[in-house]
């Protein structure tokens, strides 16, 4: 800080010295070309610049020079503006505009502007260099809550309805939703097998896949926003008064059916798109959460995926005076780069294994330290906040994850 | 009624037929230590050296009256008899190997042509039984197991059960008589439709014959249990034959008092003879108290019985009239209440209550004189149960759910249930039961052979007059139940008429006698519709067992009887009527699932679909069985070996078929939810017809049992000094299971929003092969002059092996949505969709599985006092095992066996 200050001095000084040397009598010369280099955060992939405006404002002169559009042309991850015919002086430049871009694969955006005072520019030095400082675009989406436990009513009956999942959008950019899919672990974290093939180190293997629809850019999540999607958005305090009201989620797992055994409410919410499901009953999170959790950005389409990305495993079953070869095909799988936050869940007193690679999620949280804990309901795995109300995401849940929290929307 | 019509005439000509009245001298030859008649034994006149004649079923002969004849009588195994004819005398035979006195605590195999366990009241006594399923440890193959009360107990002749339901029809397929009379399930419809959870699908007993631990002991004067081919006389059966006799007169005040791990049992009863009146009378009561764990309470059975039964003899010069009639009454008590701590509801509860009425009457005519009619017997049964279960659950829905209303098919609107409220659910059968049986045995009188013949006919009634399933269906227990209501008065009454005739030969010769048992049973079902394939058909079983006995021998100085015998027999067993006559089911689809904040404007429209899935094809189950045994005898020492194949192939089976079915799927992303008044209108909606494969079940012959194997019981005499006798007994069994019907499966998966749209059809899927191989050796030791019985049984299962049949994990065809049958291809298991079709059976699956060696050894005391009016008993299974640890395919192991012990006191006043 201190140099930064002692740098401003210099630069104020070397400033006020040339404002005395220069001699307002003398002819004012003109920089055919100046260009600023506009540099944006290194992470953004296919960044796209618009409404760009860059406003050079004379101090001497208070002339205003505004330079748009075609003057801002594309150079590797950032722009270069080009001033043509600026008459040499000092000049107070804003530039501002707005980028979208991918961030970690997902699409956001975000507006800029970005200001240097007192710039001196002269046929000599007429190049300058402004950096997009004002956001890092540094995180994501991650899974700031599941609450897979459900309630239990007055009368002691355990009511999974109310299940739901918050995202986050834990950047200082606007992010979007849109091709995001929760997805649940086929394998057991409390069944450990040996399966060949294991693609664990690349790919997340998969037993549901519901994604938020959209045409990729309809579901856009404001930075620290979050989104709630619950395994059924209805009103569940009428039925069920230990419960919550989730009629203002924001999207629904919905499961459509023909079976009246399997009737599953079509709350107000939009449905998530079911890409796949282990089964043709009503899907819900496992309530003892044996099964880890991941949200990842699908890359490609639904066909495609539902065609190529499936795989068949092979293991030893061992149970009792039974140990046999068994296959398990039809195994769906998410490549590993596609995932944006996992976590893993499991109960301690059952707990065998992690099934997301530690790459995603070193650790494991919980609801419930023994199999069939009574004590688990109401409760939910939440991510830890820091000092600023980012959530914590060291890609370990044992660290990042509050285990047994009281469910964020329960009126505990 | 053509045959039956016959029958009746031959009957009538044949009573009024009198042998010939030229002067003749009758006797009867008996067995000097049971008095039973010695059938078959050989009258020679000892100076000519001419064989006159032979006993007849009852053990008597007629010979011209000649007074100088010296008579020779001689039988296998008995010492021949020397001596004058007196007029009408009774001739004494001794048995080679005498058995005076013996005390069985065994099961004896059966010295008559049918392979058969004989159970005795003091192999009762000293087993220490609670109900009749504790009996089945003594026939070849059986071993001690702990009594499970809280779920029906079927009995598996031959069989290593799985327990698969598809496989049940041995077990339904085990007649019990009872006294003469048979115990019919064939109306028992006691299941609770829909039901899913374990309280109620694990006492259900239908289609799976007649629950033993209903049966109680402690009347039982003895049990035949028929593991080969019985006489046609009994029918309605494939796999076995119970017959129990129960005591009849005595003068004792008898008090039973019995605990073990699980049970207790209290038993009384009073006899009566009026030996001048030749009246007896028999009154009996029990009350069994068993509970699945001693520390639970809420789960429990109890049993009571009733019993009176009564006879009545008369004696006249030509003939004796013996008149039984027994009234019977049994009550059973499945209890089991969810625990109020754990579920905070004390409503969650399922009773099963049985109560049954029955009615004997057998009246017996036996004549003295020397016509073609011996003996004839009637016997009239009926019986009538009130049975009901009951449960009751508090059903908290986890999400909205529907109950179907409609009993008619269409559109129509589902109830959306509450999401709290108490279910109910009964299901009350009152079956009715009605038996008539006429026999009569008649000789056509032989000096060759003695010979009879068995004539008679059956009829019997089924009928059910319980309301069936009765639940509200607002408030249903079960919220996918597939049924709705129905009276099982609708159902007609089952009628089964039966005629049969049986020739019984034993011709003595001088290399050996020659017995042979032939007979043929009719049977078929009366009241069926005519598109059933069984009306008016006969099913014939013709069964025939043939026994050679070589003539006397001598081994190690010993006398000694070897007989051959075998046998071929038919054996059938008709449908249920529930496998007849099957719920209808309601067949579902949603068209609309509409849900608002409101609930007055929700709206669930179905699309209702009612399908029959009575099955007319059906027909009876049918058990072909064959079988050779070998019997010696040396000195008393007594082996028993006997191969048997049994092949059923029309076992009945519950199975799954596929039909296409249309509905409309409206588009409700249209409605305004804002702007509704009450339930959405259906008129403007938008739709779609779809096409969707829905299965359902329906009874087939399609399961196959095939059990094969060999039984061996080595009896021998008990060895003096140390009092003692063996036994060893045991069975190598094989059981093949395999399904000769299409199995279809459709997978659950979803993709992309809809379930797979396809069924997979599998050829033979489902068999298994079981076998296991045992040895019992049992010591009992009997010391009369301490009062003291002892047996040590050491039961070894030398091993058991299971191994599923090979299945394909491909299809042979599948079905898609519209309906239509492909072939399946290869490249189909690439197919997006197709490729679930293809199942992940791995070939160790099909790998056997073996259990090797493991052994049990059981003791039992029984201990007299006071002069035989107190009799304690005690009895420890389990009480030293060898069970080593084994190693299957890596992975060790360990077994573990906990003993099992009870005492009892029983007191004779």
């Amino acid at each position: 800080m201190k140099k930064f200050i002692l740098n401003g001095i210099i630069v104020m000084l070397t400033a006020a010295m040339c404002l005395t040397s220069c001699s307002s009598d003398d002819p004012i010369p003109v920089i055919p070309t100046s260009m600023v280099t506009l540099e944006i955060p290194a992470n953004l992939e296919n960044a796209v610049l618009s409404n760009a405006v860059a406003k050079l404002t004379n101090v001497q002169t208070n002339q205003v020079t505004t330079v748009e559009g075609a003057a801002f042309l594309k150079d590797g991850n950032g722009y270069k503006i080009m001033c043509n015919d600026l008459e040499a002086g000092t000049y107070n430049i804003v530039v501002t505009g707005h980028l979208d871009f991918t961030l970690n694969g997902v699409a956001g955006q975000k507006d800029f502007e970005v200001t240097s005072d007192n710039v001196v520019l002269s046929e000599t030095s007429h190049d300058l260099k402004m950096v997009v400082s004002t956001f890092t675009a540094q995180g994501g989406f991650v899974i700031s809550e599941i609450f897979f436990t459900g309630t239990m009513s007055p009368e002691g009956r355990t009511y999974s309805g109310d299940q739901y999942i918050i995202i986050t959008n834990n950047s200082d950019v606007t992010l979007y939703a849109d091709s995001i899919a929760v997805l649940e672990s086929a394998f057991l974290t409390t069944t450990k097998e040996d399966y060949t093939p294991d693609i664990m180190s690349t790919h997340f293997s998969v037993q549901a896949c519901y994604m938020i629809p959209g045409n990729g850019k309809s579901v856009p999540v404001e930075p620290g926003q979050s989104l709630k999607l619950a395994v059924n958005a209805i009103n569940h305090t009428t039925e069920q008064p230990n419960s919550i009201d989730l009629s203002n989620a924001d999207f629904e797992f919905y499961d459509e059916t023909s079976n009246p055994n399997f009737t599953d409410p079509d709350g107000e919410a939009p449905n998530l798109d079911k890409w796949y499901c282990y089964t043709a009953t009503v899907y819900q999170f496992h309530s003892r959460g044996f099964n880890s959790m991941a949200i990842a950005k699908m890359k490609t389409g639904k066909e495609d995926w539902l065609e190529n990305y499936v795989y068949d495993a092979t293991y030893l079953f061992v149970f009792g005076d039974f140990s046999r070869e068994m296959t398990k095909s039809g195994i769906y799988k998410v490549p590993n780069e596609w995932i944006l936050d996992g976590v893993n869940l499991s109960v301690e007193s059952v707990r065998e294994w992690n099934v997301l690679d530690a790459s995603i999620d070193a650790g494991w949280t919980y609801c419930g330290k023994v199999d069939r804990d009574e004590t688990r309901f109401n409760k939910s795995v939440i991510r830890k906040q820091d000092a600023n109300g980012k959530y914590i995401d060291t890609n370990n849940s044992t660290n990042d994850f509050i285990p047994e929290a009281p469910a964020s929307l329960l009126n505990n | 009624m053509q045959l039956i019509r016959h029958i009746i005439l031959s009957l009538l000509v044949l009573v009024t037929q009198l042998a010939d009245a030229q002067a003749l001298i009758r006797g009867t030859v008996l067995d000097a230590e049971t008095l039973e008649p010695v059938i078959g034994a050989t009258i020679t006149d000892v100076k000519q050296g001419k064989a006159l004649t032979v006993t007849q079923a009852d053990g008597t002969f007629a010979i011209p009256k000649n007074n100088e004849v010296q008579l020779r009588i001689s039988s296998i195994g008995y010492k021949t008899l020397v001596t004058a004819p007196t007029a009408d005398g009774r001739y004494l035979l001794h048995a080679e190997v005498s058995q005076l006195g013996e005390v069985v605590v065994t099961a004896q195999e059966n010295r008559g042509l049918t392979t058969s366990s004989k159970i005795e009241k003091h192999a009762m006594e000293h087993l220490q039984p609670s109900s009749f399923s504790d009996l089945l440890e003594l026939i070849p193959g059986g071993r001690s197991i702990d009594p499970s009360l809280s779920t029906p107990n079927n009995i598996h002749i031959r069989e290593i059960s799985t327990g698969n339901s598809n496989y049940a029809t041995s077990s339904l397929g085990t007649s019990f008589i009872i006294d003469g009379a048979p115990i019919s399930t064939g109306a028992n419809m006691q299941y609770l439709a829909g039901a899913w959870d374990d309280m109620a699908t694990s006492r259900d007993n239908t289609n799976a014959g007649v629950d033993m631990r209903g049966i109680s002991t402690d009347d039982i004067e003895s049990v035949e249990i028929v593991r080969g081919i019985p006489s046609v006389e009994y029918g309605d059966l494939t796999s076995g034959l119970v017959k129990i006799e129960r005591r009849r007169g005595g003068h004792d005040l008898k008090f039973r008092l019995k605990a073990d791990m699980g049970s207790k049992l209290f038993y009384a009863a009073k006899d009566f003879e009026w030996e001048k009146h030749h009246l007896t009378l028999n009154l009996s009561a029990d009350y069994l108290d068993a509970k699945a764990d001693p520390r639970n309470r809420l789960e429990n059975y109890k049993r009571v019985t009733f019993s009176t039964r009564l006879r009545k003899n008369w004696e006249h010069k030509d003939y004796s009239l013996t008149l039984s009639s027994n009234i019977d009454f049994s009550k059973s008590l499945d209890n089991d209440k969810e625990d109020i701590d754990q579920t905070y509801s004390a409503e969650d509860s399922y009773r099963s209550s049985y109560n049954r009425y029955a009615l004997l009457n057998a009246l017996q005519y036996k004549s003295k004189q020397n016509s073609w009619l011996k003996s004839a017997e009637l016997t009239v049964s009926a019986s009538l149960e009130n049975d009901l279960i009951e449960r009751t659950r508090l059903v908290q829905l986890s999400r909205m759910t529907v109950a179907p209303l409609s009993k008619e098919e269409g559109e129509n609107d589902a109830y959306i249930l509450p999401f709290k409220y108490m279910g109910h659910h009964e299901v009350e059968g009152k079956p009715v039961n009605a038996y008539v049986k006429l026999n009569a045995r008649l000789q056509i009188p032989n000096n060759r052979l003695s010979n009879t013949l068995l004539l008679g006919t059956d009829w019997n009634l089924d009928k059910n007059l319980g309301r069936g399933q009765v639940f509200d269906p607002h408030t249903p227990v079960y919220t996918s139940i597939s049924s709705r209501a129905r009276s099982l008065k609708e159902i007609p009454a089952n009628h089964r008429m039966s005629a049969y005739a049986e020739e019984n030969l034993k011709w003595p010769t001088s290399i050996g006698t020659l017995e042979a048992t032939a007979g043929i049973r009719g049977t078929m079902l009366l009241n069926l519709d005519n598109d059933y394939k069984m009306n008016g058909k006969v099913y014939w079983d013709p069964r025939v067992n043939i026994g050679y006995t070589l003539p006397r021998l001598s081994i190690f100085g010993k006398p000694t009887f070897i007989r051959i015998a075998g046998g071929i027999g038919q054996h059938t067993k008709m449908p249920t009527m529930e496998q007849l006559f099957p719920d209808l089911l309601y067949i579902d689809f949603i068209q609309l699932n509409y849900y608002h904040d409101n609930p007055d404007y929700r709206r669930i429209n179905l699309m209702t679909y009612i399908v029959n899935p009575r099955n007319t094809a059906l027909e009876p189950a049918r058990n072909l069985k064959k079988e050779v045994s070998i019997d010696i005898n040396i000195g008393g020492n007594r082996l028993a070996i006997t191969a048997f194949r049994e092949k059923m192939t029309s076992g009945f089976r519950m199975q799954s078929y596929y039909r296409t079915f249309q509905y409309k799927q409206y588009d409700a992303s249209g409605i305004n939810a804002a702007s509704l008044t009450g339930q959405p209108s259906l008129i403007d909606l938008p739709f779609t017809v779809i096409n969707e494969l829905a299965g359902y079940g329906n009874y087939t012959n399609g399961s196959m049992t095939l059990k094969e194997g060999i039984e061996y019981t080595l009896e021998t005499k008990r060895f003096p000094v140390i009092l003692t006798r063996l036994t060893i007994n045991g069975a190598y069994f094989r059981t093949t299971y395999d399904n000769s019907i299409v199995d279809s499966y459709r997978p659950s998966q979803v993709i992309d929003n809809r379930q797979i749209q396809y069924v997979g059809l599998y050829a033979n899927d489902d068999g298994s092969v079981r076998e296991s191989f045992n040895t019992n050796f049992t010591l009992d030791t009997d010391v009369p002059r301490l009062k003291l019985g002892f047996s040590i049984s050491a039961q070894c299962m030398w091993f058991t092996t299971s191994q599923r049949k090979e299945v394909n994990n491909y299809p042979v065809q599948y079905i898609a949505p519209d309906g239509s049958i492909h072939d399946w291809q290869e490249s189909d298991a690439d197919d997006m969709y197709l490729r679930w079709l293809v199942r992940d059976y791995t070939p160790s699956l099909f790998e056997k599985n073996r259990v090797p060696f493991a052994m049990n050894v059981n003791m039992k005391v029984t201990k007299k006092l006071f002069d035989d009016r107190l009799h304690v008993a005690m009895f420890c299974n389990k009480l030293w095992d060898y069970t080593p640890d084994y190693d299957s395919r890596g992975t060790t192991i360990r077994r573990h066996v906990t003993p099992y012990f009870g005492l009892e006191m029983n007191i004779k006043l």
